[in-house]
């Protein structure tokens, strides 16, 4: 609760220091704002803090290491963002100050204990995207995205709600204790429970653009400014599944019966129809779009197991993902290029050996190749679940496989050779935000032993 | 509470009845009611008026749309009051944090507007 405090509180002076047009107090606030957020939240994890009591909130480990999470991307994607967002002094404050509420909507979602809590952080989480994706206010393609995603979104929510509205009307309750103890208590599943519960799948999928319920995610991500691209595919994802893990693992006491069926189809079509379209994408950003409804596929593997370690799993995942996004994303700013085709990154590893280099990893990384972080990520889902569900497995390796083929693709125009290619300029922020890319796709592995 | 049943939702079931039926008897009611006179001239497609000129789609300043929000916001805020107004009391010293708290937020946002210049109407 404190660390929500402080970061709401951050992004509202943010705001007001931006009235001074001076965006690099801006940016100082908002970092320093987010750092002091993350700390206090790591406070937490030695002696719980009680400054603020409230019962909708709750912080348990988890929430510490996915919020800690979110507020490094958070953190690395306003430092990515700062050279593109300082251009307009008049909004640098409204720019970073929306990421910032935005993170605030994933806290909650990290920590709720009620169902209030959770829509609450849900809607927080999304609203600042609907304007976010709309921020770049003169291009055309952009504000496409806006009102599709505030369409879709906001039909996506209404069924999410009447899912919620069913819930209470079977369980008589917000609370996620509750609500389980209701469950376990029932002689016979109520029909009602289960339309409630089918809606509340339904919304989630929506959310993180699973198949189908993805249509809106290709033109969303190609058609938002490059920061809000990456900030939806780590953030907003991240937040999202932890939020809905948290709903059905407490609430609902895990997923069976026939909602493990539909969840299987679900996962087994949204790794297909991701990498079956992702093959002939020839921009950048929709070939990110596409290849991250793949990488839902993959982590609605996760739902499927019933064990104590899936939140763990579940973060490794994601965490390897967004180091990928953040590298991919700093990449397609430094090439700043306004089509973001494909066929633009040609040689692009030769004219920048660093960038390049980083680029390269954080394509291998989502394609899973062994020493990087993506791999254990996957390592760690797919073995918790092979057990139980072999078969789904072995798909999901074979959609690994044809994967490769699409990342390799844009690795091989990176290395190709082209005599007129230009060097393109790193800023200083860029290339910071490459290094710790850099250092956590090579390192990051290493958290899987600690997750062990 | 957890022992609600189906019968609980009967209401509900009546009130969409009721809604949908009046849409329907209504819809269908109109057909008898009233005199229809039916001719040549009468189905024709006929217009009156004057006629129109230009695009209807120009596009309007932004500052009355701002106007509109704002307005719709500082209403909503009053209405909160109400309810608390009538509870003055019984909410003693929690209650009265609560608004202030409130009314702390909504005062931060005006504050942001007036600053940012969207009710300046003359630029």
């Amino acid at each position: 609760m404190e660390a929500i405090i402080i970061l709401f509180s951050t992004g509202i002076v943010s705001l007001f220091i931006a009235m001074t047009r001076k965006p690099i107090l801006v940016l100082l606030t908002a970092l320093i704002g987010v750092t002091v957020t993350a700390i206090v939240m790591s406070i937490n994890w030695y002696t719980p803090m009680q400054w603020v009591k409230y019962d909708g909130i709750e912080t348990d480990y988890f929430t510490i290491i996915y919020g800690a999470t979110a507020t490094l991307f958070s953190f690395l994607f306003i430092l990515i963002g700062y050279s593109k967002f300082s251009k307009e002094v008049y909004h640098t404050g409204d720019y970073i100050a929306i990421l910032i509420f935005s993170l605030c909507g994933a806290l909650c979602l990290f920590s709720f204990t009620d169902l209030f809590m959770f829509f609450i952080g849900l809607e927080i989480l999304s609203i600042p995207m609907y304007v976010m994706a709309g921020s770049n206010k003169k291009n055309l393609l952009s504000s496409e995205a806006a009102m599709k995603y505030f369409f879709t979104g906001s039909f996506a929510t209404g069924v999410l709600l009447f899912g919620i509205a069913c819930v209470y009307g079977a369980l008589g309750t917000f609370q996620l204790k509750e609500m389980s103890e209701a469950i376990a208590a029932m002689k016979n599943s109520s029909a009602l429970l289960q339309v409630g519960m089918i809606l509340i799948l339904a919304g989630f999928l929506f959310k993180v653009g699973a198949v189908p319920f993805h249509f809106w995610g290709p033109d969303v991500y190609s058609g938002s400014p490059n920061v809000v691209t990456g900030f939806m595919a780590t953030v907003v994802k991240l937040a999202a599944f932890c939020g809905f893990l948290r709903l059905f693992q407490l609430g609902f006491n895990g997923l069976d019966g026939f909602f493990v069926e539909i969840l299987i189809a679900v996962s087994v079509l949204t790794m297909f129809v991701g990498n079956l379209s992702a093959l002939r994408q020839t921009k950048l950003k929709r070939l990110i779009a596409y290849s991250s409804i793949t990488h839902v596929g993959y982590a609605l593997i996760c739902l499927l197991v019933k064990n104590e370690h899936t939140p763990a799993y579940l973060w490794t995942y994601f965490f390897a993902y967004g180091f990928s996004i953040v590298a991919l994303i700093t990449v397609s700013m430094i090439v700043n290029d306004e089509n973001d085709d494909i066929d633009r990154y040609k040689a692009f590893a030769r004219t920048n050996p660093f960038a390049g280099f980083v680029m390269i990893l954080a394509l291998l990384s989502l394609a899973g190749v062994p020493p990087l972080v993506g791999f254990f990520g996957k390592y760690l889902v797919f073995s918790s679940a092979i057990e139980q569900y072999p078969v789904l497995i072995i798909i999901a390796l074979i959609n690994s496989g044809i994967a490769i083929y699409y990342y390799l693709k844009v690795i091989l125009t990176a290395i190709s050779k082209d005599d007129n290619a230009e060097k393109s300029t790193v800023s200083p922020l860029h290339a910071i935000v490459l290094s710790i890319s850099m250092f956590g796709l090579i390192l990051g592995g290493f958290v899987t032993f600690w997750v062990n | 509470m957890t022992n609600s049943s189906y019968s609980d939702y009967f209401p509900i079931l009546i009130q969409a009845g009721v809604a949908l039926g009046f849409v329907l008897a209504v819809l269908w009611v109109t057909h008898f009611l009233g005199p229809r006179l039916k001719s040549k001239v009468k189905n024709s497609n006929w217009e009156c008026g004057i006629e129109s000129d230009g695009n209807a789609r120009f596009p309007v300043s932004i500052r009355y749309f701002m106007a509109a929000i704002l307005f719709v916001l500082f209403d909503v805020e009053v209405i909160f009051f109400y309810p608390y107004a009538v509870n003055f009391k019984e909410l003693e010293l929690e209650g009265l944090y609560a608004v202030i708290l409130f009314v702390a937020f909504f005062l931060t946002g005006f504050f942001y507007v007036l600053k940012k210049g969207a009710l300046e109407w003359e630029k």
